[in-house]
């Protein structure tokens, strides 16, 4: 399908600059479209498209680093020479930096092809969205559904002759049924993201919906779970959030290198339970797939935890220039508007051999967490939480009553070495991650993961 | 008469391209242009600063248009897209919401600036950032210079909004910011002191800037105290307390409620404050043409109303619509769609100065930053941080930091049961386009759960 125009080529440009004493030149092109589409119990709905292209310029002389971002097109090398004479003015020979890597191929990723949706988008997506609203008005619930539709069209070029193109499209769908108790309201929220057709079966989601409707009938009259100390099983969303929050983010080459990472100077100590193994993978199609990252590295498949041990850090070539290695291909950015920076792509933890019904049966007396609501880290102490949607009883190694949410919270360093088995049966599960000032979607293969002692607030 | 502003967006060309479509019945046009550098200098004892520069430079345009079988289609465009305007072709009948209302006539509002906004006299160039950069570098002594950071950051934007019935009107705001970071080690542990001044102009108090990092790093190298946290009263700073209703917001700003509940003390009020003077996020007017006014959110403790834009009221009520967006690194744009946000949000019934709450009687326990404030944006009213600088005083008298802990509690509960100083404490998060304006709150330590 012909969504973008064509694919700017910023060769001339990126050359112009290297004759200008630019050690290294480069450009992230994006054109994307993005369609929002809302459907809601209140009639409220929307339909809206955004779409803009530009590039963001990466000049490097010495360890001096001009970022310059623009939607204007056309005559932006005159400013951009410019900035670039003035770098040449104040640049500071640095002879301890590691050689660069040695770069210099294109490629062309297009895998728009596999996504759900064709040239006839908007009817597609509507007619998706309007199904499940089917479910929902049948059932009398009050609801909002959302899709988020992203037309992807990258180029990264440098002067180091990287020329790389990937085209690809994101979806992630959230399905809201609410209703209100006392003074708030309470919500059950299901996601779904992807790439590519598989993520969105009807069956799998049509079957979502209607367990969604039964729990968030069943939730207007639960009890909150009483505040103490539990074995518990994370259900895969939970899981998903512990990991992301605590081992995705402490890996982040920016925040080591910033000493504000918890896991500084952690590299090749135990910071977990032998079971634990985490991989950041971005070939998996999910949120986070990608094969060249936002700096034009080939995307690697990282071992952040091997049996407890940290062994991977997350990098971009500025944070490996600093750490004196490699980048991991982690650089990823939600915009031209802003520089990329180490970031996850898909988390996966290493499934071990239990199946979901012998975790229950492990942890006796305690509670299953339900999907998570909201979750958070300080990534200066590890220490996190997060809130669940819904919870489930656990007496006598099995599921007996559904409650209302809670918060789990804890010390990551306490709580990941308390990790006492992990499942077999691991699902994709797709989130945003909130990060600063920029917002880029993950994805997960998550098994569920048994722990002891967990701290329920 | 041209109607082209800087950067080059012409409303003409946008305008003739969409009354060539006769299905097109009336129509609005946001534009918008943006220019943003971000300075970030590490410091050296010895050699020059490494700066980091990010220059953005955006612009681009929102069109919503009704049509002659009343839909209402939004669409945003780059400035480098404006050829799709081209291609529009008529809404599909499913596809959109009905709407029988046309856009309203814009009245030109009756400020046109914000008092402290010095947009007009401020010209955003390298040569600015560095200066102010080297401004508060100098005032630093060589002990803390290795492992500083000051970043600089300078933001003008130039806002146009017209319809189909109207002339056009036109916004131009200034932000900028100033702070200084700096790492430390005690104890095998890495520690972070910072503080940022937001501003409307290029006034910062450069001396208090460095006097409250460097009050945060001799507190933190203190002797760490251990308390039971029960014994004491809990006190959260603004920084604190102004994070938790930032982020709790959605509670009290999305729907006016159904039955006017009482949710805090009665002491207290709640505003939306658009034309405070010097307002971080103060504004004339939002992005529907809409003037903005105050709207007391909270009264006595009461929860009164929420906050309206035109299309969710049907044309009849707005004030509060803009193109907004939480985590991005640009907070205001074309590309986002409406809607509803806090301006400056005022919290008001306090009496005396916060600084004052920790010479009260006893234990109290000071929480000044903390992290995790994410947590809180659950739809209900309960609240998780992790505390990350943390002080124990006794009758007054400081005795040292102590361990951080993750308190949570009930936003309503706390906002019920403590006390609050009259203090208007600025508090602004990047993450979120909202500055709150708030004082100290004391707590009785039974309100809290600490982990």
């Amino acid at each position: 399908m012909q969504i973008h125009p064509d694919t700017l080529d910023h060769t001339s440009i990126l050359n112009r600059l290297r004759d200008h004493y630019v050690d290294v030149a480069s450009s992230l092109y994006e054109s994307r479209l993005r369609v929002n589409m809302g459907l809601s119990s209140s009639k409220n709905n929307f339909y809206t498209e955004t779409y803009d292209r530009g590039t963001s310029f990466t000049l490097e002389t010495g360890d001096l680093i001009n970022y310059y971002s623009t939607n204007r097109l056309d005559g932006i090398g005159e400013e951009l020479l410019d900035l670039a004479d003035r770098m040449e003015k104040s640049h500071v020979a640095n002879s301890d930096e590691p050689e660069p890597e040695n770069y210099g191929f294109s490629r062309v990723v297009n895998i728009e092809k596999d996504s759900p949706w064709t040239g006839n988008y908007d009817d597609e997506i509507e007619s998706y969205l309007r199904d499940i609203e089917k479910i929902m008005k049948d059932q009398g619930i009050r609801y909002g559904i959302n899709a988020e539709v992203e037309f992807i069209n990258k180029r990264y070029q440098s002067t180091e002759g990287v020329d790389v193109i990937q085209n690809y499209i994101t979806t992630f769908i959230s399905v809201t049924a609410s209703l209100n108790k006392n003074s708030s309201k309470l919500k059950r929220v299901e996601s779904y993201g992807g790439i590519d057709k598989t993520s969105f079966s009807w069956q799998k989601i049509e079957q979502n919906v209607h367990e969604l409707i039964n729990e968030i009938k069943s939730l207007e009259n639960v009890r909150r779970p009483k505040t103490g100390n539990y074995d518990i099983v994370l259900s895969e969303d939970t899981g998903y959030s512990l990991i992301h929050e605590t081992i995705g983010h402490g890996c982040e080459g920016d925040q080591i290198i910033n000493k504000s990472s918890f896991l500084t100077n952690s590299l090749g100590y135990k910071i977990g339970s032998p079971d634990l193994t985490v991989i950041d993978y971005p070939h998996i199609r999910g949120m986070g797939w990608n094969e060249f990252d936002d700096e034009g590295t080939k995307a690697q498949g990282t071992i952040l935890v091997s049996e407890g041990i940290l062994t991977g850090v997350l990098h971009s070539k500025q944070t490996a220039k600093k750490y004196n290695t490699f980048s991991t291909g982690n650089a990823r950015t939600s915009t031209y508007l802003a520089p990329p920076s180490p970031r996850q792509t898909n988390l996966m933890v290493e499934p071990r051999e239990f199946s979901n019904e012998e975790l229950i049966e492990d942890v006796k007396n305690g509670f299953l967490l339900g999907p998570t609501n909201s979750a958070s880290t300080s990534i200066y102490t590890g220490e996190f939480s997060i809130e669940t949607q819904m919870t489930y009883e656990i007496r006598n190694g099995e599921i007996t009553n559904l409650l209302g949410p809670c918060t789990f919270t804890g010390s990551s360093n306490e709580t990941l070495g308390e990790v006492r088995a992990i499942g077999k049966n691991p699902i994709m599960v797709s989130a945003p991650c909130l990060k600063s000032d920029s917002r880029v979607y993950i994805g997960s293969l998550m098994p569920r993961i048994s722990i002891g002692n967990a701290r329920i607030q | 008469m041209s109607r082209a502003i800087s950067f080059e967006i012409s409303i003409d060309d946008i305008e003739k391209q969409l009354e060539k479509y006769s299905w097109i019945d009336s129509y609005e046009i946001f534009t918008q242009s943006l220019f943003k550098l971000t300075s970030i200098s590490q410091l050296r004892k010895n050699g020059l600063p490494q700066t980091k520069f990010q220059k953005r430079k955006t612009s681009g345009f929102a069109i919503r248009y009704i049509t002659t079988t009343h839909h209402l289609v939004e669409l945003s465009l780059g400035i480098s897209l404006i050829k799709k305007l081209a291609e529009l072709q008529p809404p599909k009948s499913t596809q959109l919401t009905n709407t029988k209302a046309l856009f309203n006539e814009l009245k030109k509002p009756k400020l046109t600036s914000i008092a402290g906004d010095d947009f007009k006299s401020t010209n955003i160039s390298t040569e600015l950032s560095l200066n102010t950069i080297d401004n508060l570098a100098s005032l630093l002594h060589d002990d803390v210079l290795e492992g500083s950071t000051i970043t600089f950051e300078i933001e003008k934007e130039i806002v146009q909004l017209v319809n189909s019935h109207s002339k056009p009107q036109q916004i131009n705001s200034l932000h900028t910011s100033l702070g200084y970071q700096y790492t430390f080690e005690n104890h095998q542990k890495y520690l972070t002191a910072e503080n940022t001044e937001f501003r409307r102009n290029l006034h910062f108090n450069n001396h208090e800037i460095i006097q409250n990092v460097s009050n945060s790093i001799s507190n933190r190298l203190i002797k760490s105290v251990d308390i039971d946290p029960k014994d004491a009263k809990i006190v959260l700073h603004p920084e604190v307390l102004g994070r938790i209703i930032a982020y709790q917001s959605s509670l009290f700003l999305s729907d006016s409620p159904i039955e006017q509940n009482i949710i805090w003390s009665d002491n207290f009020f709640l505003y939306d404050d658009p034309l405070r003077d010097h307002g971080y996020y103060s504004v004339f007017m939002d992005d529907e043409g809409t003037e903005t006014k105050s709207k007391t959110l909270i009264e006595r403790g009461v929860h009164k109303r929420g906050l309206n834009t035109l299309l969710n009221t049907k044309w009849k009520e707005g004030g509060n619509a803009f193109r907004n967006m939480w985590f991005h690194p640009v907070k205001h744009s074309f590309e986002y769609a409406i809607r509803k946000d806090a301006t400056n949000l005022v919290l008001s019934g306090g009496t005396g100065k916060g600084e004052k709450f920790t010479n009260s009687q006893g234990l109290s326990l000071l929480i000044k930053n903390g992290h995790g404030y994410i947590g809180g944006l659950a739809s209900n009213p309960f609240f998780v941080i992790h505390s990350s600088e943390t002080e124990v005083w006794r009758n007054g008298e400081f005795l040292g930091p102590t361990k951080n802990y993750t308190i949570s509690g009930s936003l309503h509960d706390v906002m019920t049961y403590g006390d609050l100083s009259a203090d208007e404490y600025q508090v602004i998060d990047r993450a979120i386009p909202t500055a709150i304006y708030i004082g100290w709150l004391r707590l009785p330590s039974d309100l809290i759960t600490f982990g």
